[in-house]
Parts: structure tokens; sequence; C-alpha cells
């Protein structure tokens, strides 16, 4: 804002208090509350000084002049408020999920008609954190903000408030509305590489003549498909052979994740090792997610997810980052395991 | 090279200072130099940018300087309200010429709100409306100019200056409900709203003659306007009256003056004064403008004036003033008997009134010559008014001003106070007890606002002579007077007058009894329209449910969204077929790629329930956003 008072060299006593009546806010219902700003207060202070000048005088001339600007104050009031109320629903531009200590940087262009020009702050209370967004409105609404959560989770995140002094920068105004939104937030993946042939993924093999093109390398591939000559060359970056029978070769990979942790460790190791676990079964899980072809498989304890349904891969996602240490072994049979304990 | 954004800001808060500085040029009191000044370094300003500039050292000399001056002019006898003003009109000068800084927009705001405000006590012309909205506009504009500047992520852009259309109406509808509504108080006067002092001449305790109403001005003195009375009536009833105001008893040779006043009865502010038995039956309002003498005009007959607005003064002479002329214009509101009423206040003739030494002998003999054999002085004097009547009126007779009144006999020809006179000093020769009469004659009547006007054109002169023991009027002048006129553009001129009047009414005079008068007359008009106003509130009843509910009208009836959204995509070259989903229609002809993905996504949420349902209008505007 380029008309702050503060800018008028005024006493320090007068800034402090000027300071002490922006820090105000007047809850004007459950949903409502309004403050002023810098200049928010030095037009009240006109208001007070042209309605006491025409209360006092009784100068019809000085009451059309308080009118105008109680009028201007009330009309910059309602705008800020259809600003808010224009607002839809932000919970649809949110990441499906974050990964934890690495910062989301959210820019989302919303297609949102607003009846005025603004700048609002958006703030998601969640228990544990608050997550804050801004959103700016001219000819589009564009929705900014860095998302940064240093442990996984999921972060209910239930009320919404709504701030800005939009359009004439007089007002503080906020919103607090309901807009529910679990913020998944998954632990930092670990790369790994299940190499160990008794853990190779289950797998129908439909044997082809002719090789047809290759692929990256992912947990789980059969080694003997492992473009040996070309890892040999580049070994960050395996390939894996496919031939012209696998155009129609139906693949299950399937990933076993064993949530208990080994008595014998002490329970802040065993808690590190099992987030170690999981970062491993994220790097695992993200892998495949956009794997259309794959018919993927997640058993994480005593549930059991299969991607090829929308639903379950967003509920496996979400059990991953909600996961917490189980007694029982993983159900099934088979896959890749991962486990802290040696049975 | 100044930023494009600086420069808008720059030209929106010399647009709020310069609102400001035309409101208070408005006023006479404010002397031109100052804001003639203003308005010339904000030209040079705008046509030179930033560039045009002192610094703020320089600028803060200019105003400790103005501070030292207003000091000076207060020592020297101004007023302390138009010092005031002077000192930030010398202010107003300094934020103009000040360079370019943030603090820079805001003083010039500060002092634009100073200078409105200052404005609406050192004027009460309805002119003022005009700079108090732009300011308004201009403030809004500014502010919210302001208000996106230097933010993260850039400059916010303003809006459309049509956007701002509705949001002015709605202030000012509001504005105008908060003035109605608001309680009125009045402790005191200083600030009330004060007007030029009309300069006018002849209305005094001492006139020379020829001074007296010898041009076509056409400015208002008084507007008269019907109380809770039907315009036909009120025209009918107040047409051709005489508004008398000081009467001169004394004749001195080249003009006249009062005598001293014998009974004088003392009126305070807001009592009523009474001036006949008879009980009145007309009630108008008049307002009276600002004047440099204090002399009441009352119309005859007048029985009554209510409530008066300030201290007055009534001689047994007849005339009636204020103890001290008012700066400002003031609504007097009076009633009316018949035109014959008698007014008790007046005394029998005292001796200058009688006496015939001063009366040039060519006078007494041109009175014998033409009262004849006549024995009645009522006659007599009809006589001499028939004679005079048959002259010629005119405003630029050249007289002696040694002997004025001889000058007139010879030429026969003059202006009223000639005719006045003359027959005064005739009825003296003749023995009957007589005096001039100064004040308004008429007045013209406003078809567009139904009250009358009476302008300085028609200021008059006239005749009371003691005739069967009470005072009767005689006007000598030809009829031929009435129809000059100095007003140039009388269609016009009706229109202007009663937007003025309407401005003094309706709010420079409004008080609390006129808010419980507006709500009488709206539950009057609302009984007169009841059909409607039940139609009306059923309609916005009907409406709002419908908006609450997410009522939607039959597709067959409504046409639904996509008849409107496949009018827009033939417009733009493409034809869906029934069911095909906008998603996989082409790109329409103008339209970014990734936008009309996003209105496709925006669409898709809205028809399967993730966002709340468009309406057609919510689609037009999403359509009108991706045009």
């Amino acid at each position: 804002m380029a008309y702050d008072p503060a800018d008028l060299r005024l006493p320090s006593g007068l800034l402090r208090l000027l300071d002490v009546l922006v820090r105000l806010r007047i809850s004007v219902s459950s949903a409502w509350k309004i403050g002023m700003t810098r200049p928010g207060v030095l037009l009240l202070a006109v208001l007070v000084g042209v309605w006491l000048a025409a209360f006092y005088s009784g100068n019809n001339l000085l009451y059309l002049c308080g009118t105008m600007l109680t009028a201007l104050a009330i009309a910059s009031v309602w705008q800020a408020v259809r600003l808010l109320k224009s607002i839809p629903c932000l919970a649809v531009n949110f990441p499906e999920y974050t990964q934890a200590e690495e910062a989301f940087v959210l820019r989302k262009v919303l297609p949102v008609v607003s009846p005025s020009i603004g700048l609002v702050d958006v703030i998601w209370h969640a228990d544990v954190v608050d997550v804050q967004l801004q959103l700016r409105l001219d000819k589009s609404a564009l929705l900014t903000g860095r998302l940064l959560a240093g442990q996984r989770g999921v972060f209910k995140l239930r009320k919404q408030t709504l701030a800005t002094s939009a359009p004439l920068g007089l007002w503080q105004l906020s919103y607090t509305r309901d807009e529910a939104l679990d913020w998944v937030v998954l632990p930092k993946p670990v790369l790994w590489q299940a190499l160990m042939s008794g853990n190779v993924a289950e797998r129908q093999v439909f044997e082809g003549d002719e090789l047809r093109d290759l692929r990256g390398y992912m947990p789980g591939d059969p080694i003997s498909r492992i473009h040996w000559r070309k890892a040999a060359s580049d070994s960050a970056r395996w390939s894996v052979k496919r031939f012209e029978a696998h155009e129609n070769e139906i693949e299950t990979m399937k990933l076993r994740i064993d949530l208990r942790v080994p008595g014998s460790v002490d329970a802040i190791a065993g808690a590190k090792s099992f987030e170690y676990l999981l970062s491993q079964a994220w790097y695992w899980v993200e892998g495949h997610l956009k794997k259309d072809t794959s018919a993927v498989e997640v058993v994480l304890g005593h549930q059991q997810f299969e991607f090829s349904r929308p639903e379950q891969k967003q509920a496996c996602i979400k059990a991953l980052a909600m996961a917490t240490p189980q007694q029982t072994a993983p159900v099934g049979q088979g896959g890749v395991l991962l486990s802290l304990v040696n049975d | 090279m100044y930023p494009a954004r600086l420069m808008l800001a720059e030209r929106l808060t010399l647009a709020v200072l310069l609102s400001g500085v035309a409101s208070l040029a408005l006023s006479d009191f404010v002397s031109p130099f100052y804001w003639v000044m203003v308005v010339l370094m904000a030209v040079v300003r705008l046509w030179r940018g930033p560039v045009f500039s002192l610094t703020e050292m320089q600028t803060s000399m200019i105003g400790w300087a103005g501070f030292v001056w207003v000091g000076l002019e207060l020592l020297l006898g101004r007023a302390l309200v138009v010092a005031f003003t002077d000192f930030l009109l010398i202010l107003s000068l300094a934020t103009v010429i000040e360079e370019a800084v943030p603090r820079n927009q805001l003083h010039r705001m500060l002092v634009g709100f100073f200078l409105i405000l200052g404005a609406a006590v050192l004027t009460d012309s309805v002119l003022y409306i005009m700079p108090l909205a732009s300011f308004v506009w201009f403030v809004w504009r500014a502010s919210q100019c302001l208000y996106g500047m230097q933010l993260p992520g850039g400059d916010l852009p303003l809006t459309a200056w049509r956007a701002d259309v509705r949001i002015l109406f709605g202030m000012f509808a509001m504005a105008g409900l908060l003035f109605v509504l608001l309680p009125r108080f009045d402790f005191q006067s200083y600030l009330k709203p004060v007007q030029p002092r009309m300069q006018t001449s002849g209305f005094s305790s001492q006139v020379q003659l020829g001074d007296f109403a010898r041009t076509l001005d056409a400015t208002v003195v008084l507007r008269v306007e019907p109380v809770g009375d039907d315009r036909k009536n009120f025209r009918n009833r107040m047409m051709g009256r005489y508004w008398r105001g000081t009467s001169l008893s004394t004749y001195i040779g080249n003009g006249w003056k009062e005598v001293p006043e014998g009974t004088v009865s003392h009126w305070q502010k807001g009592s009523e004064v009474k001036l006949t038995d008879e009980a009145p039956d007309l009630t108008f309002a008049v307002y009276r403008e600002a004047s440099d003498h204090p002399y009441v005009f009352v119309p005859d007959g007048l029985g009554k004036i209510i409530q008066i607005p300030a201290a007055m003064r009534i001689g047994d002479q007849g005339s009636i003033r204020f103890t001290s002329a008012p700066s400002r214009r003031l609504r007097m509101v009076m009633q009316s008997t018949g035109r014959g009423a008698e007014l008790k206040h007046l005394r029998a003739p005292v001796a200058q009134e009688r006496e015939d030494v001063s009366v040039p002998k060519e006078v007494a003999a041109w009175a014998e010559k033409i009262a004849g054999d006549e024995v009645f002085s009522e006659a007599r004097l009809g006589r001499l008014m028939v004679e005079l009547k048959g002259w010629e009126y005119d405003l630029n007779a050249n007289f002696d001003h040694e002997a004025p009144i001889v000058s007139f006999l010879k030429q026969k020809r003059g202006h009223c106070e000639f005719y006045a006179s003359t027959l005064a000093l005739a009825a003296r020769s003749l023995e009957v007890p007589a005096r001039v009469v100064n004040g308004y004659y008429g007045g013209e009547w406003n078809e567009t606002g139904g009250f009358y006007l009476v302008r300085q054109q028609h200021a008059h002169s006239w005749v009371e002579a003691w005739v069967d023991g009470q005072w009767q009027r005689f006007d000598p002048t030809p009829a031929s007077r009435w129809q000059l006129s100095g007003v140039r553009f009388p269609a016009l001129d009706e229109v202007w007058e009663t937007v003025k009047l309407s401005w003094y009414r309706y709010v420079l005079e409004f008080q609390d009894s006129d808010r419980s008068q507006a709500f009488r007359s709206f539950i009057n008009l609302l009984k007169t329209y009841t059909v409607w106003v039940v139609l009306i509130i059923a309609g916005v009843v009907l409406g709002l449910f419908m908006k609450r509910s997410r009522f939607r009208f039959p597709r067959f009836f409504s046409g639904g969204l996509y008849v409107l959204m496949d009018a827009w995509l033939i417009k733009r070259g493409v034809n869906r077929r029934c069911h095909q989903p906008l998603r996989h229609v082409a790109l329409p002809k103008g339209i970014e790629k990734k936008q009309w993905q996003m209105f496709v996504q925006g669409w898709e949420r809205q028809a399967y329930g993730e966002h709340e349902k468009w309406s057609r209008g919510d689609l037009k505007r999403h359509l009108r956003a991706l045009s």
C-alpha cells in the first residue's frame, strides 16, 4: 500500500497509537471481523471530526459531507464483503499431496470473476500448522502459496479465514468459513532398488520374440529384463527391455509393507526406522502412481489397495501418510516385501 | 522516467485536491488569487509531470510562509475561518508542486478533505454538490490506486471507471438516505454555511434619488413557496403583492431618509411575530438571500411570522428589520391574511410626514393644478396618480441631481422613485401626510418549481398616504414598468431557479420536521400505489427466494445453459454436436487454449456438482471473462 500515514512523520506516540488501533479487530458476527488499516484510522478520524462539527452546528452541508464520506467507507466495506463472498471453494486447487520437509509452491489461476480487485490472504487453520496462501484478484484470480510441512501426516484443515483490505486499503475485513480439506503430507521418498530375487514381483510372463523398446527400471522388474550393457555405461539409469508380445501383457506389481516395528530396538530408533520404511514404501508407490499399464497392488499392514481403482489409489496415499506401527504381519503373500522384522 | 502507476496516482490525487479547491472557489470569501494560483500550478504539474516539483523542504517552507502570512491576515482583522481557508489554499499550492513521494499523495488527499469541509461552511451554492461528488469519486479511485501499488506480486490494475458508476450510484443513494435519517442538532451557528452578501442599493435608512432600481438586475432577492397549499391558489393569492421594506419619511432635497423609530418592539429568535388580529389563511415560506441590509421584506396583508430565524425589531413607522444583517440565507415561514388587513404596529403620521416646507414650489403648483377642485384627499391623490401613470417610464432618464423632482416634472419621464417621490411631495403640499416606501412589487411565477421569485429588478417605490385615519398605498408608476425584464434565458432560468430552491429547501434548510413530513409523504405515496408496492415487494421476495433456493426455470422456458453456450460457440466458429462434451469440441476462435481449458474445467465442476451450479448470469460472466 502506498499511502501509509506512517510516512507523514507523525510523532512516535501517535504512531504507536495508530498501531494499537490497527491491531484492533471487532467481531461483527461469528464469521466476520473488521479492523482498520492506518489510512482507515485516518479516514475514521476525519469522519469523527466531520460528524462532530455537523452535529454541533446543524450545518446541512457538513451533514452532506459526512454522509458522503460515510457512504464511501460503507461502500468500501461492502465491496470487500462481496469480494470475499465471491471467492469459491479453494480446496480443489490444493495439491493431492505434498512431501514432508519439501516446499510445494502452489500457483494456480482460478476461474473467478471478482466484483473487485484486491489481494486476499487465505489462512487455513489446522490443528498443528496453519496454511497461508494468497489470492490475487485482478483480471484473473491467482492463488499462490508455499506449502511446507515438517512431518508426515494428514492435517485436517477445517476453518478458512479470508482477509483483505481491498478495495481501498482502509479496512481489514476477515471472513472465516468452513472449508474442509485433508492435507496429505507424505514422507520424503527414499531411493531403493528391489534386487533380491526372492522379492521379485509376481509376474505373468508372456514371452515375445522381438525387442520393442526400453523403458526405465522400476523396482520389482525381473533382473533378466535389465539391459545390463546400457547399465554398464550409465549406472544411474537402468533400462528394462520390452518385447513385442508385451503389448497385451498384464503385469501385476505388488508391494507388501510390514508395519511392525521390532521390539528389540528402542522407541526413538524404532520410530526412525519406521519412517524410513514408509519413505521407501512411498518411493515405490509414487513410482507406480502414474503408470496406467501396470496393475499395482499395495498391501499396507492389514489394508490392501489396488491401483486400478482410483479411489483405492487415493486411499493408499492417505493410508501411507497416516500409517502407524502395527502388531501383525501384512496380509497376503508374494510381491516386494518391505519389512523391519526378520521372521 | 516515472512509472505509469505513479503518474496515475499523481493525476488522481491532484484531482482530489482540485475538487477541494473548486468547492472552496465557489465561495466569494476566498480570494481568487489563491485558488487561481493553485489551479495554474496544477495545470503545469499535469503538463510537465513530477519533473515540475520542489523538494519537500522547499514546499515545507512555503507552508510555513503561508502560516505566517495568515497570522498577519488575522492581525489585520480577517475572519478566522477565511484566514484558515487562505492557509489551506497555500498548503494546496505547496502540495501541488511537492516532489512525487508517497507522502505527497497523502498530503494532497488530506488537504483536499479540509478544503471540502471548509467549503461546506463558506458557501451554500448548489454547485457545491459537483466538487463534492467528484471529490468522493476521485478519493475512491485514488485510494484504490494507492492501495494497489507496491503489493507483493506487483501493482494491481485499477478497475474500469464504468465499474465505479454502480458503486457511486449506491454511495449517493446511501448518502441521501443517511442525510434524511440522521437527527439534526443546532448548538450554535458559527459553522453554518454562509453566503456572500449581496450588494444592493436603495435599502438603507437614507437614499439618494436616482440610485434605486435603475438597472434590470436579475439577481434573486426572495423566493416564496407555498407551505401545505395548492399551487394554483397560492399563485393567485400572491400575485402582484407589494413587499414592504423601508419607509422613508424625511425629504432632504435630493433624496429621502427615515425618521427615528418611536416605539420599537424586539423579538427573539424562534418567537412568533403577530402583526394583525385577523386570522391568517395562507402560509408560505420566504427564502431571503443574504444582503448588506437588515430589512425584512413582508408582503401586504402579512399576519404572522412563525419562528423567526434571527432576532428582529419592528418599528412603529413600518419597517421590520433584523437586529443585524444576516450573513446567510434565511428561511421564514409567514402567514398572510387578505390584502387590506390593517397593520396594528403602524403609528399615525409624524411631523416629518406632514411637513411641506421642503416641497419644491413647482411640485406644489403642479399638484394644485392637477388636483383641481376635488375635495376629498383620496380623490385628489387619485387625480395625481392618473396624471402620473400617463407619463413615460424610463430607467435611464437624465435628471438634474440638484433638483431631481423638478427636472422629472419637466421631462415627464423617469423611474418609480421619481414617481413615488413626486406623488408623496405633492400629497404633502395638498396637506395629506405621505411617505415613500421602498420594497419590491410582484415577482415572477416559476411554473416548474411552483414558487414566486422576487428579483432585484422588481425593486419598487410607492407611496403611503394617511387617508381616512389609516395609511393607504398609492402607486403612481406606469404599468409599462412591469413589462421590462433583465432575464436573458427565461426557460433555462426557470429550471435553474427550481434547482436552486430545491437545494435550499431540501438540503440547506432540511430540518427534523422535514423528515417526518417526508415520511408522511412516503406513506401517502405508498397508500396511493398500494397495489404496485405489494407487487414489487412480492417480486423482490420471490426473486430472493429463487436466488436462495437456486431455483431454475425448466429448460424449455429458460433455454438452459447449453443454448447460451452453443450460441457463443457458433459465434466463434465451433458447431457443437448434441451431447458432445465441451472438452471434446475444437478450440473456439480468439480464445487461448489455457483459458479455454480452465473454463471447461470450471464448467465441468459446476455441471457435476463439485461447485455451485452456474446461472445464466454466471455463464455470461465467465464467457465475458474468457473473451
